[in-house]
């Protein structure tokens, strides 16, 4: 038990102390998870919205894909961007191995169908007279889908969370796609694996901490604009 | 501007499943206040939907001259009415948001609150959970006021509301007609609020329009009888009596005028028909001056009018024995 005692002081000490290695991991999974949910947030609810809303012929066969793409494990997901992106791979000019830019594209992979699921069952959970008050307002086209959007809002903000929760708690796409390089790919997840191999308890329980906190301020917001709401 | 046509319909059908609304021909004018009134399924929402011009029709013709832009002329307010997650004001200025008018949202929607008997100050910047039935219907109202249509249509707007609120949606829908002249459609049961706030109510029974009126329809099927006379069997087992129908299953018509009350069964009389009542309700009809009542006649409601010195000289009131008395010719065929 010492060890851990002694892991979880010294993790406040280097989160106290504003340690550089630790906080350059805290600052790369933080920039790419916001970058993988913005990009997956641009693509995913307008997709989400015409699942959810429209009916069209195939819209039952996707809806099968895309939920079971919610349970694609990480290591596959980096494993199919790295035969994309390695050198020898169709994407190899776009240097995307071992790049930050790379880990952002395999999370959008990951993350994507969580957003476009959810937030087609949001809309799919909205009231049925909602459509026709609308029009009988006067709304047409991208008013409806929006107005649609802003009802559908907490359903939508908790999918956003759910995949950015996914974003910054993975590995495999991190590891493979950005090959844990220090100051400059390594996030707090591969850090933790790494350094608990090392048997470096401190800086891994450090980053835990932050991971979790980083958790527990996302669903806070969450909460909050409810509470507001 | 008021003999204006706003809505002009030619030969109209228009199915859903089983059920098809049909309608040859029907003209809605600029200012009118109309009743639609009948049983569920009989096509009042139906009708409602087509004239809100949130669906076409699938066959024939429905002209709608709006006097500015189409879209912001014909508004709808549905039976049990969907609020926007959103605040009181944000929920009644949304239409105008809609149409980037950003002039005096305030001002305006204080001004709608008052016409629907909601204190603005009070209601302003409720969020829509903190609203009951009736004060949301009275919000989703105002949302639609707010807009001045050429055309309201109100789908059963007073089904679950208090008296209080029934009153005011009746006042508003008045106001909007004395303000800017709104054609007003109002679809209800209760035909004594429908009477009340409109000029004409149209029976429609089994997606035509029978008549209007508290007129009775009698919807068949017919069978022959005796003395060259054709019976329709009242829901419990009672026949009513008339002439030979043009087929088996036409809908007749009996108007309330037609039917004589009588507080005991009279044998010497021609009439073919003398059916056994309970008076259920009785109604002051304002526009009328005269009372209704409506009876139930071996299972099924018939509507009466009698005047108000007839009905306290057979000191008529509700729970009363009667006997409904008409003519076999009284019964038209639709």
């Amino acid at each position: 038990m010492e060890y851990l005692i002694e892991g979880f002081l010294n993790a406040f000490h280097l989160l106290f102390t504003g340690d550089e290695e630790t906080y350059s991991a805290v600052f790369t999974t933080v920039h790419v998870s916001s970058m993988s949910i913005i990009i997956s947030l641009i693509i995913g609810l307008p997709a989400g919205f015409i699942l959810g809303y429209y009916e069209f012929t195939g819209k039952k066969q996707i809806r099968a894909v895309v939920d079971t793409l919610l349970a694609l494990p990480t290591v596959v997901v980096g494993l199919l961007v790295y035969a994309f992106v390695t050198r020898k791979g169709p994407l190899g000019d776009f240097n995307l191995l071992f790049e930050v830019s790379g880990i952002i594209v395999g999370q959008v992979l990951l993350i994507l169908p969580i957003v476009i699921s959810l937030s087609a069952t949001a809309i799919e959970s909205l009231d049925e007279r909602l459509k026709n008050t609308l029009i009988t307002l006067g709304a047409r086209g991208n008013t409806i889908i929006i107005s649609s959007l802003y009802e559908a809002r907490f359903a939508i903000m908790a999918a956003a969370v759910n995949a950015y929760s996914r974003a910054i708690s993975e590995v495999g796409v991190s590891m493979m796609i950005g090959g844990n390089i220090k100051w400059h790919t390594r996030t707090i997840t591969t850090a933790i694996a790494l350094e608990t191999g090392k048997g470096q308890f401190a800086m891994g329980i450090a980053l835990g901490i932050v991971l979790l906190a980083i958790g527990f301020f996302v669903n806070w917001v969450l909460i909050f604009f409810k509470k507001r709401a | 501007m008021k003999d204006r046509p706003l809505y002009e319909l030619h030969d109209i059908r228009h199915s859903y499943n089983e059920f098809t609304l049909r309608i040859p021909e029907l003209i809605i004018k600029k200012g009118d206040a109309i009743g639609l009134a009948g049983p569920n399924g009989s096509g009042k929402s139906t009708l409602m939907r087509l004239l809100a011009l949130l669906e076409s029709p699938e066959h024939g013709s429905l002209s709608f001259y709006p006097s500015g832009e189409r879209k912001s002329s014909v508004t709808m307010l549905q039976q049990d009415p969907y609020l926007l997650k959103r605040s009181v004001f944000d929920n009644v200025c949304y239409g105008l948001k809609v149409r980037k008018d950003r002039k005096n949202h305030k001002k305006r929607v204080s001004e709608v609150l008052e016409i629907v008997n909601l204190d603005p100050a009070k209601f302003m910047h409720r969020s829509w959970y903190e609203l009951s039935g009736g004060e949301a219907q009275r919000v989703a109202l105002a949302s639609r006021m707010i807009l001045k249509p050429d055309a309201l249509l109100l789908d059963e707007p007073v089904a679950n509301v208090d008296t209080e609120s029934s009153y005011a949606i009746s006042e508003a829908a008045n106001r909007m007609r004395e303000l800017h002249s709104t054609t007003l459609i109002i679809s209800s049961h209760d035909i004594s609020w429908l009477t009340n706030v409109t000029d004409t109510v149209w029976k429609l029974h089994n997606g035509r329009i029978t008549g209007s009126g508290n007129i009775n329809i009698l919807p068949g099927p017919w069978e022959k009888a005796d003395n060259k006379l054709w019976a329709y069997r009242l829901p419990d087992g009672a026949p009513v009596y008339a002439t030979e129908p043009p087929e088996s299953d036409s809908i007749g018509i009996l108007h309330p005028h037609e039917i004589i009350i009588s507080d005991r069964k009279i044998k010497d009389t021609s009439a073919a028909n003398k059916i056994e009542a309970t008076i259920k309700l009785m109604v002051s009809e304002e526009k009328t001056g005269r009372i209704r009542i409506e009876a139930e006649a071996s299972g099924k409601i018939l509507n009466v009018q009698i005047t108000e010195s007839s009905a306290k000289k057979m000191q008529l009131i509700p729970g009363r024995k009667i006997v409904l008395i008409f003519k076999a010719t009284s019964v038209i065929w639709h």
